[in-house]
């Protein structure tokens, strides 16, 4: 029998055993992350997994069984959810350390630094080139900086643990709110933190971080402007309250439109989609209806017009930014493609090179039937209470229903980013519907007999259901981690050459000080994508295209065409990997995406590599084990072009071995 | 006007206790200097009152029947998108966001928020409930962290640099001025030097670090002014300084 909730809402955590049984796992929990890093960096390569999925399940099940038990008061659920997702940030940290070190982070905190040593958000680099006109999380980073005296890195630190807490906390209000009921958004808000992007993500620092949070309030804000109640109790807010909930949803749609492109155009549709529920089930809808409507209608149209406005104001730069992300035909042939109708795009095997052990493989792919099987059951439970659905539950079918939509795409080499992306959107919607739906069922405890749920049951049929939660609740777990994110994001390893995080190290960061001692402002600097990474976050140097020399390490010949660019660049340095040459890149290319040889099994050649110690205007300066530098000499160069030379020397011309061996 | 309590008491005063509070943060936080010992003061005021103005005002009216940890995530996302466009409108107006900027327009706006929000409940907070939370927070990622400090740190992988600016040749001789750099290297580091890709001396640095300069004889044959130097690692790597001809 369930205990009584205390009336402070404390019950449990105010039990001195279960706090000390919920801190001890805590405890251990958090020991155990911590040596998954040390271990996995000392070269293990299997038993990282096991010891952070011990840790994982160490945290998880205690808390997330005391979130969603029915006697647990509704302020010990605030904190545990808190606390799951403070404990959902540890991971992360402890792999990465305070700095950037994921993929996108380095654009990102190349902004804040701009911002911080210029004063406007501007920046200049191939990967990021939209980052200037979305520079909303890195101002309130650049804010918490300037008041609280704290390093950039130190502010942005608070900004990834605030927002990531901040979206679990939503979502659990949200749905608190929704569904009238903290039970269910605590069930809820443990579906949104099992989402692929939650956890792990290939950035912490990066668009999302803010903006998914600033979609789910203003979706929450939406919801009380429209329905006008509130979570646990009857009393309806008043009308002047509901417009002030309604301007506070303009006002994160205001703000959207200067943190991220995607959640801002994402944000609009789904308030719009609501608009339009609103609207069609206004028979069936809440008193009031016409003022819903109107409340709904005039958050969804100001959404439409303040992202319409960005993107017109900003259609070239996003047009370039997002072309191949938005190739709806490429999207709906690559779909179809998965029914055996017509043809795919370049193709992708899911974690075709991935170390995962196989109990992650597989989960990910049994994860979908479990998910999709809570999805139709969810509806189906709902389905009997259409004439009373909520209008915002419905909103949230349709983009739950984006999820298992997406997951096709997972096999295009170029959209299965965009569908890793999506999933910490879709969840939202599936969090909403499966809590709604779960509810009513667990209520009165949930109990499984003759494959029927039905409320009430012996003890027998509710240790099956409870293990049978627990299961589907690991393969998910597992299946979200594995497919979400690639295991170099989430286990520090030995050097991996040509891996966004693991090739960040030592004889990089080596580099990166050769130029930060030699190269002045504005001067390029050619490198590949590893070193680009660490040299954005320096405010003093000035990224040049690295797709100006994929001929000089690619094409057999090279003529004077290919070193024009590089004079226009005002290029001083080119940095070269001769690891090019003996490995292939884990991520699959070595500038971009776009070079030859990306994505196929062939090495680049090592007289290309070489070659580049025979241009008469490239002197190599600096070495590391795999790194050279080299010093560009610009009167050489400008005399090669106007001789209409490549400045090769007759050596390497003749195809004689440059350095013959002693 | 604001009405008067039963005991007495203006419900203005209560209403502005939290704001000030707040605001007295902001400004105490913005005065202490960003360095040394008061950074200890300086940091969590400064965070405070970012998180909490305006945010806190508003999502304490709106989302009342919420926890009161969950609103504060309101107010963080709400604090977050007032710096985001307060940050942006004044780079629009030709403004950097400073601390004064800051202050000017958040000021106002919290005791305009404190009047037309007010916190009713201010007397009866309750501290418990953040206590846990704070608890069992600490606790989580308090085991991560000192575990992480206390287990030996990972050896990073081994590696070396040298820096080779350029070589000076003067006459039958030359001369170039290294500066070898190791990670846990300690191998021997062998470096053959050829001239026109025919080589001229071996030199043996051993476990050497620090600046290192190599002399050897310059060829007769080659001439300085399009020569090329190579010098070359036992690892496979090459240098090609530039050369620097002195009196030749």
């Amino acid at each position: 029998m369930a205990e009584p909730a205390a009336p402070d809402g404390l019950y449990p955590l105010k039990q001195p055993r279960t706090l000390g049984i919920v801190l001890l796992a805590l405890a251990i929990s958090g020991f155990l992350l911590a040596l998954t890093q040390y271990v996995s960096s000392s070269g293990q390569v299997d038993l990282p997994y096991y010891i952070f999925w011990t840790a994982y399940f160490l945290a998880m099940l205690p808390l997330g069984y005391l979130a969603i038990r029915k006697s647990t008061g509704a302020v010990a659920r605030t904190i545990l959810v808190v606390t799951i997702a403070c404990w959902s940030t540890l991971p992360k940290w402890l792999r990465t350390g305070i700095r950037p070190l994921y993929a996108d982070e380095f654009q990102h905190y190349r902004l804040l630094e701009n911002i911080s040593n210029l004063g406007r958000p501007v920046v200049s680099h191939v990967i990021l080139s939209v980052g200037g006109a979305f520079p909303g999380m890195e101002y309130f980073t650049f804010g918490l900086k300037v008041v609280s005296g704290v390093t950039l890195f130190g502010a942005a630190f608070c900004v990834t643990v605030g927002s990531h807490v901040a979206e679990m906390v939503g979502v659990y209000a949200l749905i608190s709110t929704v569904t009238k009921s903290h039970r269910a958004g605590a069930i809820g808000a443990i579906i949104f933190f099992l989402n692929p992007s939650y956890m792990w993500f290939d950035s912490q620092y990066a668009y999302e971080t803010l903006s998914l949070a600033m979609v789910i309030w203003g979706f929450l804000f939406a919801y009380l402007a429209v329905n006008g109640s509130g979570a646990g109790e009857g009393k309806r807010l008043s009308t002047a309250r509901r417009w002030q909930c309604a301007a506070l949803s303009m006002f994160l749609s205001l703000a959207l439109t200067l943190t991220h492109h995607v959640s801002s155009g994402y944000s609009a549709a789904i308030l719009v989609l609501y608009a339009i529920s609103v609207t069609v089930m206004k028979r069936f809808g809440p008193e009031g209806r016409q003022e819903s409507q109107i409340a709904a209608w005039s958050v969804a149209l100001f959404a439409i017009a303040v992202t319409a406005f960005r993107y017109v104001q900003l259609r070239h730069v996003l047009a370039n930014y997002l072309a191949p992300v938005l190739n709806v035909g490429e999207q709906f042939s690559q779909i179809l493609h998965v029914f055996g109708i017509g043809a795919g795009t370049a193709s992708r095997t899911p974690f075709g090179a991935s170390s995962a052990p196989i109990f992650e493989l597989v989960s990910a792919y049994l994860m979908v039937p479990i998910l999709l099987f809570l999805f139709v059951g969810a509806i189906l439970v709902l389905i009997r209470k259409w004439r009373d659905a909520d209008p915002f539950i419905i909103t949230s079918t349709v983009l739950g229903l984006a999820f298992f939509v997406s997951v096709p795409l997972t096999t295009s080499r170029t959209l299965a980013e965009t569908a890793h992306r999506s999933w910490a959107y879709s969840f939202v919607g599936l969090a909403v519907l499966i809590a709604a739906a779960s509810e009513p069922f667990l209520k009165d405890g949930l109990h499984l007999r003759r494959w029927r749920l039905t409320f009430g049951g012996s003890h027998r049929a509710t240790i099956t259901s409870v293990v049978t939660l627990i299961v589907c609740f690991a393969i998910v777990s597992f299946g979200t981690v594995s497919s979400g994110t690639s295991t170099d994001y989430r286990f520090a390893t030995p050097t991996v050459q040509g891996s966004d995080p693991n090739e960040i190290n030592t004889e990089t960061s080596m580099v990166v000080q050769y130029f930060l001692n030699h190269n002045y402002a504005h001067q390029g600097l050619i490198v590949d994508r590893m070193v680009s990474h660490q040299l954005d976050v320096l405010p003093e140097s000035y990224m040049v295209l690295n797709t100006y020399v994929f001929p000089m390490t690619y094409n057999l010949n090279v003529s004077w065409h290919d070193l024009v660019p590089i004079d226009k660049a005002n290029a001083k340095y080119i940095e070269v990997n001769s690891a090019m040459s003996r490995v292939l890149p884990t991520l699959g290319f070595w500038y971009q995406r776009t070079e030859r040889f990306a994505y196929t099994s062939n090495f680049v050649a090592k007289a290309a590599i070489f070659r580049y110690h025979c241009f008469n205007w490239l002197n190599a300066v600096f070495i590391t084990k795999n790194l050279t530098i080299y010093q560009i000499n610009q009167a050489v160069l400008q005399s090669d072009i106007t001789l209409h030379s490549s400045g090769l020397s007759a050596a390497c011309m003749a195809g004689a071995p440059p350095f013959p061996k002693r | 006007m604001f009405p008067i309590d039963a005991d007495g008491g203006s419900t203005l005063r209560r209403r502005m206790v939290l704001p000030l509070a707040v605001i007295a943060a902001m400004l105490i936080a913005l005065a202490l200097p960003s360095h040394g010992w008061p950074l200890i003061f300086r940091v969590p005021l400064g965070i405070f009152a970012v998180l909490m103005a305006p945010g806190w005002f508003l999502a304490n009216a709106l989302v009342a029947r919420v926890p009161l940890l969950a609103r504060a995530g309101a107010a963080v996302v709400l604090s977050a998108s007032y710096l985001a466009l307060l940050g942006y409108f004044s780079y629009l107006a030709g403004q950097r966001m400073t601390g004064t900027l800051i202050v000017c327009v958040t000021v106002p706006l919290v005791i305009v928020l404190g009047a037309l929000f007010p916190i009713e409940a201010i007397g009866s907070f309750r501290p418990m409930p953040l206590l846990i939370a704070l608890l069992l927070i600490t606790v989580g990622c308090g085991s991560a962290i000192a575990t992480h400090l206390l287990l030996p740190k990972v050896p990073v992988e081994s590696t070396y640099s040298i820096n080779a600016p350029s070589v000076i040749v003067h006459d039958s001789k030359a001369e170039v001025m290294l500066t070898v750099d190791r990670v846990r290297y300690p191998q021997a580091l062998t470096l053959i030097v050829d001239v026109n890709y025919r080589f001229v001396e071996e030199f043996n640095l051993g476990g050497r670090s620090g600046a290192v300069t190599l002399q050897f004889a310059f060829p007769k044959s080659a001439t300085c002014s399009n020569a090329t130097v190579v010098i070359k690692t036992n690892n496979g790597q090459f240098l090609t300084p530039p050369l620097d001809c002195i009196g030749i």
